[in-house]
């Protein structure tokens, strides 16, 4: 089960947050792509003279989105980052489709955000936040995104579907 | 030396990162606030006491270092870089203000852009006594040398 590990990236502790999900998710047996391992490509191009387009950083994230059966995407911040938001949408709208797709799963860390939940206020925007409850849900901990995935795993084995 | 270590509290690997900091300064001999230690929980601080534990702390630092990551500066971050210009008025013992950006959405990738995208009015804050730095270890390099040591040597872990 091909899993896209989305969220904000602009941060030397947002980046190693990922990747230690990431590194956690390969340890539960799931393939995952994480974006910016690609960052890397890019600071290289950037060094080199040859930055790569918004339209080349699209089609590559879009490669990688297109081709998950589930994305976990990191909700923290005081907004969802723009990039996460516009990932969920697009995957909402190829799961329509796709029955391969299983699900969104939102990560959300942030104790803002959750204050805000506790008082009746959506904890993030609340159309992202639609778009992960009705085809998945927000987890607290990593812990609940792998029991949520090993689910969906075993139902794609039971559709008899590649995971 | 005391240090003000300001940056994002909200999320478990903002505030580790400040742990890793803070511990990094006190490896160097120094001494280091930071709000997230001590009896501080996720979500259980109240606003009050949160105001008057981290004013004390400003008034007792020589120098504040704010992690200015984000799209923007967080609002938490910038209240209290505010306050430190305001202290440094009226004592002039206090050294400055360090910012620190990583965030590549502002600086980019390369840094190229450095902190010239910041809102001005924090920048020009920081820029009256200070300067804002691409790094953690950038940022302790200055500050040993405020407080009169040599910086880390290469390959001392900073």
């Amino acid at each position: 089960m091909k899993i896209y590990m989305a969220g904000p990236l602009f941060t030397p502790y947002h980046r190693a947050f990922i990747a230690r999900n990431a590194q956690r998710l390969s340890e539960a047996g799931f393939i995952c792509y994480v974006p910016h391992e690609r960052g890397v490509t890019r600071e290289i191009e950037w060094a080199s003279g040859h930055p790569r387009t918004a339209g080349g950083i699209f089609d590559m994230d879009y490669e990688m989105v297109a081709g998950a059966n589930a994305i976990v995407a990191l909700l923290d911040d005081p907004d969802v980052s723009s990039g996460t938001a516009c990932e969920i949408g697009i995957f909402y709208g190829l799961m329509q489709n796709d029955t391969t797709k299983k699900g969104i799963l939102g990560l959300l860390t942030d104790a803002q955000a959750w204050k805000r939940e506790q008082v009746g206020a959506p904890p993030i925007n609340a159309f992202t936040l639609g778009c992960v409850e009705k085809v998945g849900k927000v987890c607290k901990t990593v812990d609940e995104v792998v029991a949520q995935l090993t689910t969906w795993k075993r139902e794609m084995r039971q559709a008899g579907l590649p995971d | 030396m005391k240090v003000f270590l300001s940056g994002i509290i909200t999320t478990p690997y903002a505030r580790e990162f400040l742990l890793q900091c803070a511990s990094v300064l006190r490896g160097q001999g120094i001494e280091c606030y930071t709000s997230v230690e001590g009896t501080w929980k996720p979500g259980g601080e109240r606003a009050e006491g949160t105001v008057d534990q981290d004013y004390q702390a400003l008034v007792e630092a020589d120098a504040l270092v704010a992690v200015l990551d984000g799209f923007n500066v967080n609002d938490g971050v910038a209240g209290h870089i505010g306050t430190f210009h305001a202290l440094m008025q009226r004592d002039p013992g206090k050294k400055g203000i360090l910012g620190i950006l990583h965030d590549t959405r502002v600086a980019r990738w390369d840094w190229k852009a450095g902190a010239s995208a910041l809102n001005y009015y924090i920048l020009g804050c920081i820029q009256q006594r200070g300067r804002v730095y691409r790094s953690f270890p950038d940022a302790l390099a200055e500050l040993l040398q405020l407080s009169g040591r040599d910086p880390p040597a290469a390959g001392e872990s900073a």
